[in-house]
């Protein structure tokens, strides 16, 4: 132990105590900063209270209503010509584990039909984007592979038995688009 | 080892003024994409400019580090700050990145060449200044200005961020992080400007 904090004389007073105490603090933030890489308050707040248990049920429908709105709005905003939707994808990915594990935790029909609406919002979404991404200009030839991809993630959607009916309407007609994308001519 | 009280008290607000200054400079608010804020702390070459620059200003006297067990804390403290003042002052990995801390670590020289302290200080105030210029300024202008549009088969505008990429890999920011960089590198200014005096001056000790 250093002599000048065991003196009396020289010892820390109080108020020095607690600088030590906030820098120690602000170093042990920066570390745990560093490590696990938050990227939204929300969402920490969220996953603890997925981990510690508590009210997994919302924690769930939150965090994924966050990760739908962020991937959502990211597909109106895409600025670039070369956009890479490889994270929006990884957002509805998550969003979908998200509210599969609220329908786990939902106690009756109510809420485990609110978690399949909003599932069902993540597979219309990520299914038109893909759809959007197969297709191209008349002079492009449609990618059959992601479209092929867009029409397992309706089927998903429409395999939902609790849907509301717009929904269903609307997620048909989707995944009509996308049949008729992959096989333009199906009368040959 | 003994230290006095008035110094340790400098160390302490030294250490806390570089450990804000790293907090804030290693935060990102991405413009687009799901990430309210990032925290990505410095990099290798950041680092390697951080501690290549606690060397120059210590030759220069800026920043001083004192006896005892103070001395380990403060060197530290000092690399992970200047480190992350080249954090941010650095623009995104890219050409115009490699020259710009060729040319930082190249000016660590002249700061330790300056015959005294005021003209050292002076020289890095220079470098701070000629990356921001060149990070907040140019580095924006030349994005947003050398897009080109695809014209139907044609894929300009994909070959163009391609090139633009090879040059610096630009990822716009909210408006915010600008605030909070200049508040990070306040702290730093803050954390040289607290320890200014020799310990000698301020507790009577020799350093």
């Amino acid at each position: 132990m250093n002599q000048d904090l065991i003196n009396p004389e020289t010892s820390p007073n109080p108020v020095e105590w607690a600088g030590w105490a906030l820098l120690a603090l602000l170093t042990a933030t920066i570390l745990a900063l560093a490590i696990f890489r938050p990227t939204d308050p929300s969402a920490i707040v969220n996953e603890i209270r997925l981990r510690a248990g508590f009210d997994r049920y919302q924690a769930a429908m939150d965090e994924g209503d966050r990760l739908l709105s962020h991937a959502t709005a990211d597909f109106r905003m895409a600025v670039r010509t070369d956009d890479d939707r490889s994270t929006e994808y990884a957002m509805l990915a998550e969003a979908e584990q998200r509210f599969l594990t609220a329908r786990r935790e939902a106690e009756g029909f109510g809420e485990d039909q609110r978690a399949q609406i909003r599932l069902l919002d993540v597979y219309y979404a990520w299914a038109q984007a893909l759809y959007l991404d197969g297709t191209g200009e008349w002079y492009r030839r449609n990618d059959r592979t992601v479209l092929e991809n867009a029409r397992e993630v309706a089927e998903r959607g429409l395999a939902l038995p609790n849907i509301t009916g717009g929904q269903r309407v609307r997620m048909t007609d989707l995944k009509t688009r996308i049949d008729r994308a992959i096989t333009p001519w199906p009368i040959l | 080892m003994t230290t006095s009280t008035p110094w340790r008290r400098t160390v302490l607000g030294v250490c806390l003024l570089l450990a804000l200054a790293t907090l804030l400079g290693g935060l990102d608010l991405p413009a687009h994409g799901y990430a309210a804020f990032q925290f990505a702390p410095f990099g290798l070459v950041a680092g390697l400019l951080g501690i290549v620059y606690v060397f120059a200003l210590s030759n220069r006297e800026l920043i001083r580090f004192g006896t005892g067990w103070h001395r380990g804390l403060l060197i530290v403290y000092w690399v992970a700050g200047t480190a992350t003042a080249f954090r941010i002052l650095l623009p995104p990995p890219g050409l115009v990145q490699v020259a710009l801390a060729v040319t930082a670590a190249l000016t660590a020289a002249v700061i330790v060449s300056r015959p005294n302290r005021e003209s050292a200080g002076v020289w890095l105030g220079i470098v701070a200044v000629t990356l921001a210029v060149m990070k907040f300024a140019l580095v924006p202008l030349f994005e947003a200005r050398s897009g080109l549009p695809d014209w139907g088969p044609l894929q300009l505008g994909q070959t163009a961020d391609a090139l633009r990429d090879l040059f610096v890999a630009y990822t716009p920011q909210r408006p915010a992080a600008q605030a909070i960089y200049f508040g990070a590198l306040a702290c730093y200014t803050a954390a040289l400007w607290i320890q200014w005096k020799p310990p000698s001056s301020i507790d009577g000790t020799a350093e």
